[in-house]
């Protein structure tokens, strides 16, 4: 390993130890009382618990699957809708005004309408997931699609290629770093509101945001900050894990590699 | 000439003798539930002001919140709710102690109500021993570790179940939503403040099956909290805040047991917890709760319910001892002061 | 190092495609502001196996007659007529002729060897056949061992190559070239142009090479093709009788330079003129 992948993954490391080091430190000396910090040490025994009793295991199991099976569901439709707007200008033209209004509206704000319609079990939990990440997607996805240099377009014809030959070499590849830009955005957001859809429509008595309501309602911050940081790794561990993905998949997207001129 | 110099010194010295009657504020969080009754007499009809203290009054809908602004400094009085929540608070290191009563159900005028959905009830849950047909079931309480859970997990025990596995606890939700809710059958059964069960019943969303104060007979329901360092501070403040809650709880009582006799006083009621509504508000009376005149509140009934979260239910992660939770002092300086000055003339 | 022989296929039958352009024009809407004409009736007959340089100001439309010799662009009047002269057939635009594009427009995520095969690709030639025509072609422009480059890790005049190899590897009649060299330094330029002399040496297609250097233009062309500023005309055909096989030694001799004299003195009033022109919103 060399000098600077070593110094790559040490110093985030260290700088994260020494966080938690000063946070403790800092709790002890100054006494403060744990209704306004918990020290490391009391979240890591509220976490210790939490993985004895299983309750962990359990809720980040269901947060986890409705995170993917959401963002599964709105990466098909989202990058689906998206290359199609950039084929069919009427399709653009529709999309587009709904695509605007809606884009801006907090996801968060829906959450009391979907609970009426669809209830608080796994469809809701999952269309919410779905719904907030299918807009960055579409949306970049359409834009990645109408950056696409046209002359690589021209190329693709001179050389024969059909037109559904075309947006499957040509258009979908070059628009592949802004679909990707858009399904880590989507990603990003995905997890925000599965947790937010979890602690609001809590009746269905799983999930990190049921865990993270319930421990807020009796005032356990020990267990709420055991929580939050659960759920800060695994958001962490899902979006380096879907970097990997990304650079391995389409490594021309990624800044990565030696450069000879 | 002369008149009109003395004239002017003898105003100056009016003026610079006011001070001596400036008024102390107090930050006082409520909400507008009928078991605030006593504050909001003491309010309005001005026996605050005529100890000298100007209340700046903060309206929580949820009681649950103001305990996070207590401990950030924004309220030196506050309406506490007896839950697990409070005693994780406190144990936690929030600077609070209970000082004075806010509701109990000691006289029988418990303000709280058990009902379940039409469908329970044409099942047979019709009476509080019929409650473990209630297992499975969703039972809707507003928080996890509440009074209503309390009370509701007692009846539950006294009919035979484990109220930890043996209902499902769906909470969350405000009392408004809980009455719409049981309407609908999303909540199997809920333990509701008596005006919102009496609005269920009265809607046909869920029949009342029985009075919660009936399991938790000497129960304290709220409660006030005092800051510390405020208690330090502004001792003096503090008892007569307590001084004028005392002396409107007797009329608040009063009132309560014959709403006819004292339409001012429910009028004022009304206007603070039913936005106006008189006939709504005298429906339900008795069932108001009542605050002892003496101002103490239960404490052994508040050290059981401690007991109660942590040990059986495991809500609460460790007991406060009772000379950190309480302070009792104020209230019982407030009586004899009353007592023996009278300051409201009898 | 190129192996001009491995041009010529054993079986080849060598196609020969005459382009005849007829009074084609060309204007260009532009949103906002009022048409612009590109091109204005130029006629014009490219012979079979003839190497003709198309020489212009920037603006004159000698890239946007490329575009509609090779079926990319239509024209807005006239028509283009492609056809083998001995038996008169005919073939529409785009499939006789393949372009080499000015800014390559090779395909960044595809490697060097994905790159050159891709025209086989889209015609549904197999994974392992097309990939060992490509190879060779590869190995025919000197870029052996860079299959699995990307086009990023290449220098320029290795992408220049790609680029040539994927044209060529098409085996179409017609070459068009879009100003290729242009982005290249001196000394590669003068490489990649020695290596074009001896590709056309071997095979002797139809080329369309359009270029703003007047020594290029020479040097390379049986004729130059002078445009003028917009709107473009056909200003004049210079033919270029220097002998083949050619090398850059050419550009010292005095032949050269008299032809260069005579373009330069064509081209220079319309250069004066095409630098008071604001520019349009499509490519010379």
């Amino acid at each position: 390993m060399t000098k600077r992948r070593l110094a790559e993954i040490a110093l985030p490391a260290l700088s994260i130890i020494g966080f938690i080091a000063v946070w403790q430190i800092v709790v002890e000396v100054r006494g403060i009382p744990p209704i306004y910090l918990p020290a490391p040490s009391a979240i890591a025994v509220a976490l210790a618990q939490m993985a004895r009793d299983g309750s962990l295991w359990i809720n980040l199991a269901a947060t986890i699957s409705r995170i993917f099976a959401g963002f599964a569901v709105a990466a098909i439709c989202g990058v689906a809708l998206g290359l199609l707007m950039g084929r069919s200008r009427i399709v653009a033209q529709i999309a587009d005004p709904w695509l605007a209004a809606l884009y801006p509206l907090p996801k968060i704000s829906l959450i009391p309408l979907m609970i009426i319609w669809l209830g608080t079990g796994e469809t809701y939990n999952i269309v919410m997931s779905a719904i907030s990440a299918f807009f960055p997607i579409v949306l970049s996805t359409y834009a990645g699609v109408q950056q696409v240099d046209r002359g690589l377009v021209l190329a693709a014809r001179d050389l024969g290629a059909s037109p559904r030959q075309i947006q499957a070499k040509v258009i979908l590849p070059a628009a592949v770093p802004h679909i990707f830009n858009g399904l880590q955005l989507g990603m990003g957001v995905t997890i925000i509101l599965v947790v937010a859809a979890e602690m609001i429509g809590g009746s269905d008595q799983t999930g990190m945001g049921y865990l993270l309501i319930n421990a807020g309602q009796v005032m356990d911050t020990d267990k709420v900050f055991a929580s939050l940081v659960v759920m800060a790794v695994v958001g962490a561990v899902i979006i380096k894990l879907q970097r990997f993905i990304d650079r391995k998949a389409a490594p021309w997207a990624v800044h990565a590699g030696p450069h000879q001129d | 000439m002369f008149r009109t110099f003395t004239a002017a010194v003898l105003l100056l010295a009016a003026f610079h003798a006011s001070p001596a009657a400036a008024n102390d504020t107090i930050h006082v969080g409520e909400g507008p539930f009928i078991s605030g009754g006593p504050y909001f007499i003491a309010r309005d009809k001005g026996y605050f002001a005529k100890l000298g203290l100007d209340v700046d009054t903060r309206i929580f809908m949820d009681g649950a919140l103001a305990v996070p602004a207590m401990v950030s400094g924004e309220l030196d009085i506050t309406l506490v709710t007896l839950s697990a929540g409070l005693f994780n608070s406190i144990a936690k290191g929030a600077p609070m102690a209970i000082f004075l009563d806010r509701g109990n159900n000691r006289t029988g005028r418990g303000g709280s109500a058990i009902n379940v959905s039409n469908a329970m009830y044409a099942a047979g849950v019709t009476g509080p021993a019929d409650l473990a047909k209630l297992k499975g079931k969703k039972f809707g309480i507003t928080a996890l570790g509440s009074i209503n859970q309390y009370e509701a997990a007692l009846a539950l025990q006294k009919a035979g179940l484990d109220p930890r596995t043996d209902v499902q606890w769906i909470s969350g939700a405000s009392q408004p939503d809980l009455v719409k809710m049981l309407g609908r059958d999303l909540v199997d059964a809920a333990d509701l403040a008596w005006q919102f069960g009496s609005m269920a019943q009265d809607q046909k969303l869920g029949p009342r099956i029985m009075d919660g104060g009936t399991v938790n007979k000497d129960g304290q329901v709220a409660a006030y909290a005092v800051r510390k360092d405020f208690a330090e501070k502004h001792h003096d403040a503090a008892v007569r805040f307590a001084m004028a809650i005392m002396y409107a709880a007797r009329e608040f009582n009063a009132a309560a047991g014959a709403p006819a006799d004292h339409p001012d006083t429910v009028a004022l009621l009304a206007k603070a917890t039913t936005q106006g509504n008189v006939g709504l508000l005298t429906s339900f009376a008795p069932h108001w709760t009542a605050t002892s005149e003496d101002g103490l509140p239960s404490t052994d009934a508040i050290l059981r319910m401690q007991d109660y979260w942590v040990d059986y239910f495991r809500l609460a992660t460790e007991k406060v001892p009772a000379a950190q939770l309480f302070d009792l002092s104020i209230a019982k300086e407030a009586r004899e002061r009353l007592d023996r000055d009278h300051p409201f003339g009898n | 190092m190129l192996l001009a022989s491995r041009f010529i296929r054993s079986d080849d039958v060598r196609v020969e495609m005459d382009v005849r352009v007829e009074a084609v024009s060309k204007v260009w809407n532009v949103a906002g502001a009022s048409p612009v004409t590109a091109l204005d009736t130029v006629h014009h007959r490219f012979p079979s196996g003839r190497f003709s340089c198309l020489l212009g100001p920037s603006g004159c439309g000698k890239s946007t007659l490329a575009q509609i010799v090779g079926g990319l662009e239509t024209p807005s009047t006239g028509r283009i007529s492609i056809f083998e002269p001995a038996s008169g057939r005919s073939a529409p635009p785009g499939a006789a002729s393949i372009m080499m594009w000015q800014g390559l427009n090779l395909f960044p995520w595809r490697s060097v060897v994905d790159n050159v095969a891709f025209g086989l690709e889209v015609a549904g030639v197999g994974r392992a056949e097309r990939h060992e025509r490509a190879r060779a072609m590869l190995a025919t422009v000197g870029l052996t061992g860079f299959d699995k480059h990307l086009p990023r890790q290449l220098s320029g005049g290795m992408r220049q190559r790609v680029a040539l190899a994927r044209a060529l590897i098409m085996e179409r009649p017609i070459l068009l070239m879009d100003e290729p060299f242009a982005a290249l330094d001196a000394q590669t330029k003068i490489v990649m142009q020695e290596e074009l002399l001896r590709i056309f040496e071997a095979s002797r297609k139809t080329v369309l090479f359009v270029t703003h250097a007047i020594d290029e233009a020479i040097l390379l062309g049986d004729e130059v093709v002078v445009m003028t500023a917009r709107p473009g005309r056909i200003k004049e055909v210079i033919p270029i009788d220097l002998p083949r096989p050619r090398s850059f030694d050419l550009v010292n001799t005095k032949a050269f330079g008299a032809l260069f004299q005579r373009v330069f003195h064509l081209i220079r009033e319309e250069v004066t003129k095409a630098m008071a022109k604001p520019t349009a919103g499509a490519a010379a």
